[in-house]
């Protein structure tokens, strides 16, 4: 038994709060806890949700009767693209991640997320983004070209004003918080779970949401790069997309795809993770197959990466190629099958209870099984080329969206209802709920496959009268309407809930997992003790385990350092390997994402100079961000830990910031490998492509370049050696040198690039390579600054021997560049000579 | 070959497969714009040979790795960590499920000619 279970449990508590409790009032907005801005995200979520449906019973009203001029076709154009924009970047993937960032850490009993105040700027980059994609809405001046804003139709000629601007800049400012909260969840699973929790351990729902977060850090940056292409394209004339010029708007179509189907994916598997937690707990045993169900989850993130093709059947692409995607998106219905089956099985041998989230669940598995279905119909070629862009494509999304996420959302809400109040909520209520929403759903969009079938195409604002889509269309809007009061009923028993539900009680639910062992609703602390979880039921085992951990039996309930502390496990066994200390609340994230979205509002209206000032004073919000650490007075100066427990994380090689380092520039070379995906696809593809008769870089100073960053690096992995090895004699002065090196290769690569004949805004060929030049130059110029940064760090003893992390967070940077740096080298210079180009 | 039990085999049976899959579709784009074979040849033409050769190679390797961890998952049952055990017992299906998927989605270029 630990020696603070001698504390009252109150003191502790009191005690842990000094240090964990959140401020009031407008401090309120530095708070970075992974509960409170989990909260924010589900909030924010849920309003974008109200919004996009309202805009969807806009859309319903219209196409309720022919021939109708409720509203006019510019009016429906945006709101066709705003609903499909809301629902997909605003609510849906927000909405799953801030359930996991609220869920996650209490999951694997830590206290926190490993970077809170990553978590807190994603929030407020998401919130930003939002608001200022939605104020196009409230200017009249909304994107109108539909959700994946389809080049030609979204260049500056078809799109003139700032409507397509909105979208690019804004969405792909969301994208950062979707990115910055995978990688947070990534690291966080695999670095934080408790002493003892295994791999085979961990609940289903983290290896859901594992592999979720692996999707969004490598499925985000294609779009990511796509819309940096198509801005440059709308705003300084770069023809990445222009036919004329060597570009190709198929191009836009693969890397909106290329992020739009693993997107659905996205949403779908963490609503299977709440299923395949849920369906135990009322089925009262453990999941039927649980590794079967594991094997399901990463096959199906993987498989979901090779359908993006399914989406353009009609474009013209050879038959064989098609035949490739067609199979393997019949191929990813095999992943679900057995998640399927699994579920069934579980509940055919257990001896389910029929609470309100398990209404929700069967409304699931129906609705998800009929969404599966026309899916595998829509993989088939010909079927596809026959009802696409119909309404039998609306109806397939609907089921597979609002069956497959929506509804297990729903179920998840129910179910953790109590553990983010206290309360239960309304028998009445939820049912009429869930009936309302069942019944509408299915009136709206089971009758819409028929409607597509009858040849009635998307995206039309009206239709002539006896075409035969007349009383199918009035059906669906009036199953539109019903759905919305379904809806409504249900945010009616939750707001009502937090007044007169009934208490909750400890573990309402009977539930097993971890989440449940914290109080109802949670401390910011989470655990005053930490447990360990040899088992994957630990509140089936342990039925007292949450009154335990409140008294502090269990590890790390230490407070008097004043640091906020977590566990650092071992990826795979969960073995206790160092202890994480976390950062405080900040003003730094919510004034760096202010300043970001300053940037934002910068580059939509075209004020360039504005949009530099706000670009340098976001770097340095960010490098003052990165100050505040190691051993500097504002994170851990203290590295005093009681006897037998391991050392701080920061006083070790194998931080989280080495692990978060290396899985943002999984992130980076996603977006590399798509731009590298262009400019081979361009070169094969592209009808119009143009090569220049004589090569735009001269190679000769681009190797040397190359020779300056690559000594660099070599560099930087001696002295990193050296440290490892306990030699920190001369860092600063080494750190300074290669900060140097590092000078000087840019200021070579910036002299490359401002003195070769590139006309960028002539041939997609030089635009490209522009975009690699800035690619390289980005990397090379933040190498030296952090490098810089490191000097000057161990000048003020921050950095060192004792404390060397940070030292190893860089190597894999530095690294990544030089790599980069002669990939981008031989495409841009041998490849094309090899092909005969140039 | 890496290890049965290092935590990569949860995820390398599938990576192989997604980058065979994104070369052979590169592949066949670039083969068709370079040297299109005549129609009149069905799919007896050199792309779907190497296609196909492609990918029985492919789907032999990681059925090769598939045996490998479930016999290694059988070996270890009473000397190694559980924690391996399941890594290498998920490993072997991830190298299976890799090794379906590849053959699937390559046995196609036995029905339809390359650039049509």
């Amino acid at each position: 038994m630990n020696e603070k279970t001698q504390k009252l449990p109150a003191r502790l508590h009191n005690d842990f709060m000094k240090v964990w409790g959140n401020p009031q009032g407008w401090r309120a907005l530095t708070i970075v806890n992974h509960t409170t801005i989990g909260i924010r995200f589900m909030v924010t979520g849920g309003v974008f949700f109200l919004i996009g449906g309202l805009l969807a019973m806009l859309m319903r009203t219209q196409l309720a009767l022919p021939e109708q001029e409720i509203i006019g076709p510019e009016l429906y154009n945006q709101l066709f693209t705003m609903h499909g924009t809301i629902m997909m970047f605003l609510f849906a993937v927000p909405m799953v991640e801030g359930l996991a960032l609220y869920l996650i850490p209490k999951m694997i009993g830590a206290r926190d997320l490993l970077f809170p105040r990553l978590s807190a700027f994603g929030y407020w980059c998401y919130l930003f983004g939002s608001i200022i994609l939605l104020s196009s809405l409230v200017l009249g001046i909304a994107p109108s070209a539909g959700w994946f804003v389809y080049t030609p139709l979204s260049n500056e000629v078809y799109s003139p004003g700032p409507n397509i601007d909105f979208w690019l800049l804004g969405i792909t400012f969301v994208e950062i918080s979707a990115v910055s909260a995978g990688v947070e969840l990534v690291v966080s699973i695999l670095r934080s779970r408790t002493s003892g929790m295994a791999l085979l351990h961990m609940p289903l729902f983290c290896w859901y949401i594992l592999v979720m977060a692996f999707m969004i850090v490598f499925g985000f940056p294609p779009l990511i790069l796509g819309s940096i292409l198509l801005e440059l394209e709308r705003a300084v004339g770069m023809p990445f997309f222009d036919i004329a010029r060597g570009g190709d708007p198929i191009l836009w179509q693969h890397l909106f795809w290329l992020f739009g189907h693993p997107e659905v994916y996205i949403i779908f598997l963490p609503a299977a993770g709440i299923v395949s937690t849920l369906i135990p707990v009322f089925a009262r045993r453990p999941i039927v197959g649980y590794r079967w169900v594991v094997l399901a989850a990463i096959s199906t993130g993987f498989i979901s990466f090779g359908l993006w093709v399914h989406h353009m059947f009609t474009i013209g692409i050879p038959q064989l190629a098609q035949a490739f995607f067609s199979v393997a998106s019949m191929l990813i219905a095999i992943p679900t099958g057995i998640q399927f089956f699994a579920w069934i099985a579980t509940l055919w041998t257990g001896r389910p209870v029929y609470h309100i989230p398990m209404l929700w669940l069967l409304g699931f598995l129906v609705i998800f099984l009929a969404g599966g279905l026309t899916g595998v119909m829509l993989a088939l070629v010909p079927f596809n080329w026959q009802v696409h862009d119909t309404h039998f494509v609306v109806a397939h999304l609907h089921y597979v969206i609002i069956g497959g996420m929506l509804f297990p959302l729903i179920a998840g809400l129910y179910y953790w209802l109590p553990h983010f109040s206290g309360r239960m909520p309304s028998d009445k209520l939820a049912r009429w709920g869930f009936w309302l929403t069942f019944i509408g759903f299915n009136m709206t969009f089971l009758i819409m496959h028929l409607t597509g079938l009858l040849g009635m195409p998307r995206r039309i604002y009206t239709y002539e009268a006896g075409l035969g889509w007349d009383l199918p269309n009035a059906v669906s809007s009036v199953g539109g309407f019903i759905l919305a009061m379904g809806i409504a009923m249900i945010l009616f028993d939750i707001i009502l809930h937090f007044r007169i539900g009934r208490p909750a009680g400890v573990n309402p639910w009977h539930a097993d997992t971890l989440e449940w062992a914290t109080s109802t609703p949670p401390q910011p602390y989470n655990f005053i003790s930490l447990p360990a979880d040899p088992t994957r039921h630990p509140m089936w085992t342990e039925t007292s385990l949450q009154a335990t951990i409140a008294e502090g039996r269990h590890t790390l309930s230490e407070i008097d350092h004043g640091r906020r502390e977590t566990w650092g496990s071992d990826p795979v066994t969960g073995k206790i390997r160092d202890i994480i200390h976390l950062p405080g609340n900040s003003w730094l994230p919510f004034y760096a994402a202010l300043v970001l979205s300053v940037l934002c509002i910068s580059l939509l209206i075209r004020t360039y100079e504005i949009a530099l000032i706000a670009l340098l004073i976001s770097l340095l919000l960010l490098l003052r961000w990165s100050w505040i650490n190691g051993a500097h007075p504002g994170a851990a100066p203290d590295a005093r830990v009681k006897p037998g427990y391991p050392p701080l994380h920061s006083r070790t090689f194998d931080s989280p910031g080495l692990w978060g380092m290396v899985v943002t520039l999984f992130s980076d070379g996603a977006l590399f490998l798509s731009l590298l995906f262009g400019w081979l696809y361009l070169w094969v593809i592209g009808p119009n492509w143009q090569v220049p008769d004589a090569a735009p870089l001269a190679w000769t100073t681009l190797v040397i370049a190359g020779v300056l960053l690559s000594g660099a690096a070599y560099w930087y992995r001696r002295v990193l050696q050296r440290l490892k090895a306990g030699d920190d004699h001369y860092l600063q002065y080494q750190l300074w040198g290669i900060t140097t090196l590092g000078l000087a290769h840019c200021c070579m690569l910036l002299w490359i690039w401002t003195t070769a004949p590139l006309m960028v805004t002539h041939t997609a060929h030089d635009a490209v390579i522009a975009v690699f030049l800035a690619y390289l130059l980005f990397h090379g110029g933040l190498a030296v600054i952090v490098t810089g940064l490191q000097a000057k760090r161990v000048a003020y003893g921050y950095v060192g021997k004792s404390v060397p992390y940070e030292v190893a967070v860089l190597e894999p940077w530095w690294l990544y560049t030089v790599g980069v740096f002669w990939i981008s080298l031989l495409v841009i210079l041998l490849l094309p000579s090899a092909w005969g180009g140039m | 070959m890496l290890s049965p039990f290092h935590p990569l085999q949860l995820a390398l049976g599938l990576v192989v497969w997604f980058t065979w899959f994104a070369l052979m579709y590169g592949a066949l784009a670039t083969a068709c714009a370079v040297a299109p074979p005549s129609a009149d040849q069905g799919t007896l033409t050199w792309i779907n040979v190497a296609l196909l050769i492609n990918t029985i190679v492919i789907t032999g390797l990681l059925l090769y790795w598939a045996s490998i961890c479930w016999r290694a998952a059988r070996a270890g049952n009473k000397r190694e960590n559980t924690s391996y055990l399941f890594i290498a017992k998920l490993g072997a299906s991830i190298n299976l499920v890799g090794a379906v998927a590849t053959f699937s989605l390559g046995g196609v270029v036995l029905l339809l000619p390359p650039c049509l």
